[in-house]
């Protein structure tokens, strides 16, 4: 914002010399919103470059040629008007606020920039989307929303985190995840977790201690023209986030509250079995091993004592409808050159699993303190904690939600003391007790965060600013887990306790120069010059105990024996040097080159600096004289650019190579390799190319179409070695990627008369990733990372159906899919040609307002995405481990007598046929949905009822979120939103919500 | 107020404070940041410290739970006809029912591999060091532990040394030297043997004698020598080794009344090599404790092919106890209590006394020397019940009461099944679970597949047959 108004400072000083003569016409701007005046007010003569800006006080005083002339006011955020000046001298204008002119200005890496102006591939997300989210993570206001950004969630757990992706997939080993900048300065995100409460990133964020309700905009950087200032940190993409600043006058203060209820967002979710049908399968998987009825009989008596008494749906009884409910109140305002913004929120949802939920407290304070017209200082403060209670994930026993559906009902919940019923040790699965898992035993985090921001700024000359901005982010995070000594997975060890800390200090100084001048009313010529210098501190301490003497105290201190106690700590350290010089030429030719030199403790000794840059160019084609009389077209701009940046998500101390510590043999501390190290390991490579257009067309359509190529180089890959040598990887920079795609972002403003408004919205990304270079193909579970391959390519063992005259599993034997076996010791994995990156994702929005009414909707899409879903081959294992149970889907299915045509084997209790084949195609599934992400509808009491009640605005709303799902699969029994890779991995589904609120501005 | 700052802030001042700003630009050692839980390999092994920190790191190797942590015992004992799966089996089943792949169900083709070559690893540092001080005891300890992992990965990676008549047949690659580039082939049986036979003769002279049965001793390496000749059929060093054990007088059998607690007893008068186990190394479920309790997984059970080979009140059967949840039929009642600490702390056997008798009778009897085997054989199965008779047996009958005898011995301990193939015998279940249950001498299933990524990281490595 600062930069624009200096720029047009001087612009407009520079046109007002040019032009001193003829009528002279003065006057006052104010603002509709509140009587005040607005300072830097662009006023200009249509026509002509001739313009002034409005003063300190919002005056201004303009010499014309003559009383024809026709005076464009415009300044950010408002409207802009166009006036015939006539016979007045006197001219005050009252200006009124424009949601979608905000969007013009931009705010990017190190700076801001307008729309007209960008030469780059940036999307922004305005603070409307941003407020009152019905999930707690800012991450999941941005799925289908952006173009060329895929959001993947598939974990309900409240707090959860999300996996962004910009423009695909950019690296094998390292992370893919784009550089977080909050107001100016790279900050810590992903998780922090130092006993696993987050699942590996997916169910905790350390994004989540902020305040959605606390941000101005998103600007998403996309292609290298943006992102190359940000160095080798720029390859996958930067998401600037800028907070809300005060704006001065009366202060005003902003109150909202809304409470909802959530369940599980998709209805067909796997059924579990009841205890007839579990007792018939129980039965039936024994003789079906050549036992008597009478023997399996006797079994099943034996191991379920309770079974004349118990049907347990255990799904059930973990499952609950959540609560959500959240409040913010905010006051901004300011006099005296000194602005405020201050907020506190507090956010609390209840899962829709037993005991797992969410908090959050947060606050804040912006300030800008303009100490002379030279000196500027901010500062922004923000803190926020978070407690989240939640489960593990996956396969383990431990994990209620696969639990739930292996435990036979024929288990009671309670025992005959109102204790978590813990008898079924027999049954293998370390007798866990799904409910018990989740009321009982614990498993917490706490995360505190404290991030401030303080910048000086300083004008050295009117076309010269010094900035130094010093900014500390401190995350700590506290974890928690305690497993009771009766049952469950510490009834060994009688009971175990497990504590976690960490704490992280990020803190980055960054310098800089800006030189703005327009030399020769065309040449606009702007510089940036600066250095940056980063440093990492984390420590963590980790302790276990085991040996509770009862089941109500949990911490460490009640149990009997220590068992671990160990801290760690690591760090990394960047420092950059950067610049970056934009160049245009009367509004209509624009250009802009960045570069960045970066060295870093990661890089191995042999190569700690890198240097990235980018060109972009764009051409204002309506500017041009042929088109002067094209007047529909409002707009017309092609843009390209080109450029180098990097990828230094890598491990801290990756290069070097090691011998660690904690490899003890009686008792005695005992050391051993651990990584081979590589001298020559850097930063991943990426050259991207971008193509774009934008348009403005009759007043009502604006569109977006941009054409990409994201070539990643030296991606670092843990090569493959013989395992001869004691180790099974070594990493290396080899390998090369590929992303291309078209992305398309369209809006028309259908209606737009004052009362009733309609604005129709959509966005869809196409792309191809493929794996370029790859000296060895990379097997990573259920995928197989190939030369010529998309990288999420699914490589598996290929199910070929059940034979109905025994009920054998079958499978084809290879990729020519011409033979049959029973034997799949006989078959080999082959591709796919299915993979869990979707060949288009996007979104559709609309709003309609008629006068205080507005009904807004969003739904989002992702097209040919298939994930695999590793719980079932325990789940859907036809008997494999007994006497595990199965879902509904499995038991109605089976193969049961010869010449059935069944989907799934006869079910035999411990058959080794591998019917169940960890990555077979058996378990693969269809993902395409389409989802109404989210429907709106609010009511804006009138002015009259809101000075009735003496405040200054009223807005009541209710929303519905994921409340409609359209799935192209014909087995529904898993909610299709999932992680990046596919890999459903037995999380909490995605959660629907319906919630309500007020908001109430004073 | 303004004009206050405007004056600090004059321009000279200013200048100043540009050039500060731009040449906090920190020295190198900003970017040069060390780890804080690791050493830089070339600090890693400077001081004796460093060295004795080194070979407990080998010794951690062995602990895991791929090798004598649970599966290298865990593994052949399931394929062979004194285990069965129980109603719960899944891991290692693939090999118990002989359907194991390069990508088994536990990985353990790849595992296993890994875990041995790992020891290698860490010891082949070791040995390449050459410090300015005495670290023979370290370097001994280092070599014998290298020839027992090269031993233990012959035996389950490859056919016994007499399935060729020159043991030409694939063992597996012998690496001595530490390169992260290398991709080697396989050796053969024969250079695999005379390597771990080379190694265990280093270690002699440098190996001092001043330790417990947790470390390698000269006694555990001459113990373990008198197996490696046995399997080699080089009957007469056997002896020599076995003999040398015996007579050094530091082991004694155990009583019988003490018998069924060695293996949960650290450092009993017969252990000579025992793998130690203690809570911090956290085992838990994953030992092979947990293979066979019900409070663990409990996955596995005894075969009654075995147990009905024990006798009546011998001190062995004690070894087995009931499980009426077990639910009968095929099951049984009974379950494996020879490592009964649930929580995995037993030491992990690589060779008692007993053993050393039993490698002593079947040499013994080979060289035709049958009344010392006898008199062997009778020693141990008295322990096991005092009033049993002395074995009288001669010619091919006494092989068998030899064969016996280890087999009711040394259970559970890792040697059915290569006692079974040495002597060119094939395993036959009765009391069976497994999907096959007869699989005869010779056959290309008794060894493991060699792990699918190995294969595929290794262009000169050759897969077993049948793989």
């Amino acid at each position: 914002m600062k930069l624009k108004l200096t720029f047009l400072l001087i612009f407009c000083l520079g046109m007002q010399l040019a032009f001193a003569q003829g009528k002279v016409v003065t006057g006052t701007v104010t603002s509709a919103d509140d009587g005040k005046t607005i300072i830097g007010v662009s006023i200009m003569v249509t026509g002509t470059t001739n313009g002034v800006i409005t003063d300190l006080i919002g005056n201004y005083k303009l010499t014309l040629p003559d009383n024809n002339a026709i005076l464009k006011f415009s300044f950010v955020g408002f409207k802009s008007q166009l006036i015939t000046v006539g016979q007045a001298s006197t001219l005050n204008v009252v200006l009124e606020r424009d949601v979608v002119d905000l969007e013009q200005v931009v705010i990017i890496g190190y700076g801001t920039s307008t729309k007209e102006a960008l030469t780059g591939s940036v999307s922004t997300v305005g603070s409307k989307k941003l407020e009152m989210l019905p999930t707690a993570t800012l991450q999941n206001a941005l799925q289908g929303g952006v173009s060329g950004l895929m959001m993947n969630n598939s974990d309900g757990q409240p707090g959860a985190g999300a996996e962004i992706r910009i423009r695909g997939i950019g690296s094998i080993s390292a992370s893919s995840e784009p550089l977080y900048v909050i107001d100016g300065i790279p900050v810590q995100s992903g998780s922090s977790s130092p006993t696993g409460f987050s699942n590996d990133g997916a169910s905790s964020s350390i994004m989540s201690t902020l305040n959605p309700n606390d941000i101005e905009s998103i600007s998403i950087l996309k292609d290298a023209s943006a992102t190359a200032i940000y160095g080798s940190r720029g390859a996958n993409g930067v998401i600037i986030i800028t907070t809300k600043a005060g704006k001065e006058g009366k202060a005003k203060i902003n109150f909202s509250t809304s409470n909802g209820f959530s369940t599980n967002a998709f209805n067909h979710l796997q059924v579990p079995l009841n205890a007839d049908q579990y007792k018939q399968l129980f039965i039936e998987g024994y003789t079906n091993k050549g036992e008597s009825v009478a023997t399996a009989t006797t079994r099943f008596d034996s191991w379920f004592p309770e079974a004349a008494t118990t049907n347990t749906n255990w799904v059930d009884e973990i499952y609950r409808t959540g609560k959500t409910q959240q409040y913010n109140i905010d006051i901004n305002g300011g006099a005296n050159g000194i602005s405020y913004f201050a907020s506190a929120g507090y956010y609390n949802q209840q899962g829709v699993l037993i005991g797992t939920d969410f908090e959050r407290f947060s606050s804040r304070l912006n300030i800008v303190a303009k100490l002379t017209d030279r000196l500027t200082i901010t500062n922004n403060i923000t803190l926020g904690q978070t407690t989240a209670n939640g489960a593990e994930d996956g396969t383990a026993w431990n994990n209620p939600m696969h639990n739930a559906y292996m435990t036979a009902p024929q288990v009671p919940v309670y025992d005959q003391y109102g204790r978590y019923y813990g008898d079924h040790i027999v049954l293998g699965m370390n007798g866990n007790n799904p409910v018990g898992n989740l009321l009982q035993d614990k498993r917490w985090q706490k995360q505190t965060r404290i991030m401030d921001n303080l910048t000086a700024s300083y004008k050295i000359r009117e076309d010269l600013t010094f900035k130094s901005a010093w900014s500390a982010d401190l995350v700590g995070v506290n974890e928690f887990q305690y497993l009771n000594p009766r049952y469950g997975e510490a009834m060994l060890t009688k009971g175990r306790g497990l504590e976690g800390t960490e704490n992280n200090l990020n803190w980055i100084g960054t310098q800089t120069l800006n030189y703005n001048k327009l030399f020769k009313k065309n040449h606009d010529f702007d510089a940036l010059l600066g250095y940056e210098a980063q440093k990492f501190e984390s420590r963590s301490v980790q302790a276990m105990a085991e040996g509770y003497p009862n089941e109500t105290l949990t911490t460490l201190a009640n149990a009997a024996n220590a068992k671990l106690a160990t801290s760690s700590g690591t760090s990394f350290s960047f420092a950059s040097m950067f610049s970056r010089f934009s160049y245009n030429y009367a509004a209509k030719y624009y250009a802009t080159a960045s570069f960045r030199r970066d060295g870093s403790s990661r890089f191995g000794e042999d190569s700690r600096w890198g240097n990235f840059w980018s060109l972009g160019t764009s051409w204002r084609v309506n500017k041009e004289d042929f088109m002067r009389n094209i007047k529909w077209v409002n707009d017309l701009k092609l843009r390209v650019s080109y450029g180098i940046t990097g990828n230094a998500s890598i491990g801290n101390f990756d290069a070097i190579a090691l011998y660690g510590f904690g490899y003890a043999y009686d008792a005695i501390a005992g050391s051993a390799p651990t990584n081979i190290g590589n001298p020559l390991l850097t930063w991943e490579g990426q050259s991207t190319m971008d193509l774009g257009i934008d348009f403005f067309v009759f007043d009502r359509i604006r569109a977006t179409v941009n054409y990409f190529q994201r070539k990643n180089n030296d991606l670092l890959l843990n090569m493959p070695l013989s395992e001869t040598t004691g180790f099974n990887g070594n990493l290396q920079n080899v390998g090369d990627m590929l992303n291309k795609g078209f992305e398309i972002e369209a809006n028309a403003q259908i209606v737009k008369s004052n009362d009733f408004k309609w604005d129709l919205g959509f966005n869809i990304t196409l792309m191809k990733n493929e794996v370029t270079r790859l000296n060895v193909p990379i097997i990573d579970g259920a995928q197989n990372h190939t030369e010529g391959h998309d990288y999420y390519e699914f490589y598996m063992w290929h199910w070929a159906g059940v034979n109905p005259a025994n009920g054998q599993a079958q499978w084809y034997t290879d990729a020519t899919k011409t033979e049959i076996t029973e034997n799949i010791a006989k078959t080999v994995p082959f591709f796919t040609g299915k993979s869990a990156m979707p060949s288009s994702y996007g979104g559709a929005n609309t709003n309609i307002s008629y006068k205080g009414f507005s009904l807004s909707a969003q739904a989002v899409f992702v097209w040919d995405k298939w994930v695999y879903n590793n719980q079932s081959k325990g789940i859907e294992s036809d008997g494999a481990r007994a006497p595990r149970s199965t879902n509904l889907y499995a038991f109605e299915n089976r193969w049961t007598t010869p010449g059935q045509e069944a989907l799934f084997p006869q079910f035999v209790w411990g058959n080794v046929t591998k019917s169940n084949q960890t990555n077979s195609t058996r378990y693969l599934y269809d993902a395409t949905y389409i989802r109404l992400r989210d429907l709106t509808f609010a009511y804006t009491f009138t002015k009259a009822v809101s000075d009735r009640l003496k405040i200054s605005s009223l807005k009541v709303f209710a929303q519905a979120n994921n409340y409609l799902t359209w799935v192209r699969s014909n087995i529904d029994q898993y909610d299709p939103e999932s992680g990046t890779n596919g890999n459903v991995n037995g999380t909490v589904p995605k959660t629907k919500s319906i919630s309500m609120g007020v908001n109430v501005g004073f | 107020m303004k004009k206050i700052i405007n004056k600090i802030l004059g321009k000279s001042q200013l200048i100043a404070l540009l050039v500060v700003f731009f040449t906090v630009s920190c020295s190198k050692d900003f970017l040069e940041l060390q780890p804080q839980q690791s050493l830089a390999m070339s600090r890693a092994l400077v001081s004796i410290t460093d060295f004795n920190a080194a070979i407990a790191g080998c010794y951690d190797g062995l602990q895991s739970g791929n090798y004598y942590g649970k599966f290298f015992l865990v593994t052949p004992d399931v394929m062979s006809d004194d285990a069965k799966g129980g109603a719960l089996v899944n891991r290692a089943s693939d090999w118990a029912s002989y359907v194991g792949t390069s990508t088994d169900r536990s990985n353990l083709a790849e595992n296993i591999w890994l875990a041995g070559y790992r020891v290698i690893d860490r010891t082949n540092r070791i040995l390449e060091t050459k410090p300015d001080f005495n670290i023979d005891d370290i370097k001994g300890q280092a070599y014998a532990m290298r020839a027992l992992a090269y031993f233990d990965l012959v035996r389950i990676y490859a056919q016994h040394y007499t399935f060729t008549a020159d043991a030409s047949h694939l063992g597996v690659p012998i690496v001595t030297a530490v390169d992260p580039l290398q991709k080697p082939a396989r050796n053969t049986v024969k250079e695999v043997y005379d390597q771990v036979i080379a190694d265990f003769t280093s270690a002699l002279p440098l190996i001092n004698d001043n330790k417990n049965s947790y470390y390698f001793s000269k006694n555990a390496v001459k113990a373990l020598l008198s197996r490696v000749y046995l399997y080699k059929e080089d009957w007469t060093n056997s002896v020599a080794m076995a003999n040398d054990v015996i007579n050094s007088g530091k082991y004694t059998l155990v009583s019988n009344a003490n018998y069924a607690k060695i293996f949960s007893t650290d450092h009993s008068t017969e252990a000579i090599l025992e793998i130690e186990m203690n809570s911090l190394d956290n085992n838990g479920v994953n030992s092979i404790a947990g293979n066979y309790l019900a409070s663990g997984y409990g996955e596995y059970l005894p075969s009654m092919d075995l147990v009905n080979l024990v006798p009546t009140g011998d001190i062995r059967k004690t070894l087995f106890i009931t499980d009426p949840k077990l639910g009968g039929g095929v099951y049984g009642t009974l379950r494996v209590n020879k490592y009964s600490n649930a929580q995995g702390y037993d030491n992990t056997p690589v060779i008692r006394l007993s053993e050393v008798y039993l490698n002593q009778a079947e040499a013994n009897y080979h060289l035709t020397n049958e009344s010392a085997a006898q008199t062997d054989v009778s020693l141990i199965r008295k322990r096991g019940l005092a009033t049993a008779a002395i074995v009288t047996e001669t010619g091919s009958a006494l092989l068998e009461q030899i064969l016996l005898e280890r087999r009711i011995e040394l259970s559970f301990e890792g040697h059915r099944l290569w006692d079974l193939t040495r002597n060119k015998k094939g395993v036959l279940r009765t009391n069976c679970t497994a999907s096959t249950c007869s699989i005869p001498y010779p056959s290309k299933r008794f060894i493991l597949a060699i792990g699918k990524f190995e294969t595929d990281a290794n262009i000169n490595m050759v897969q077993n047959p049948d793989y």
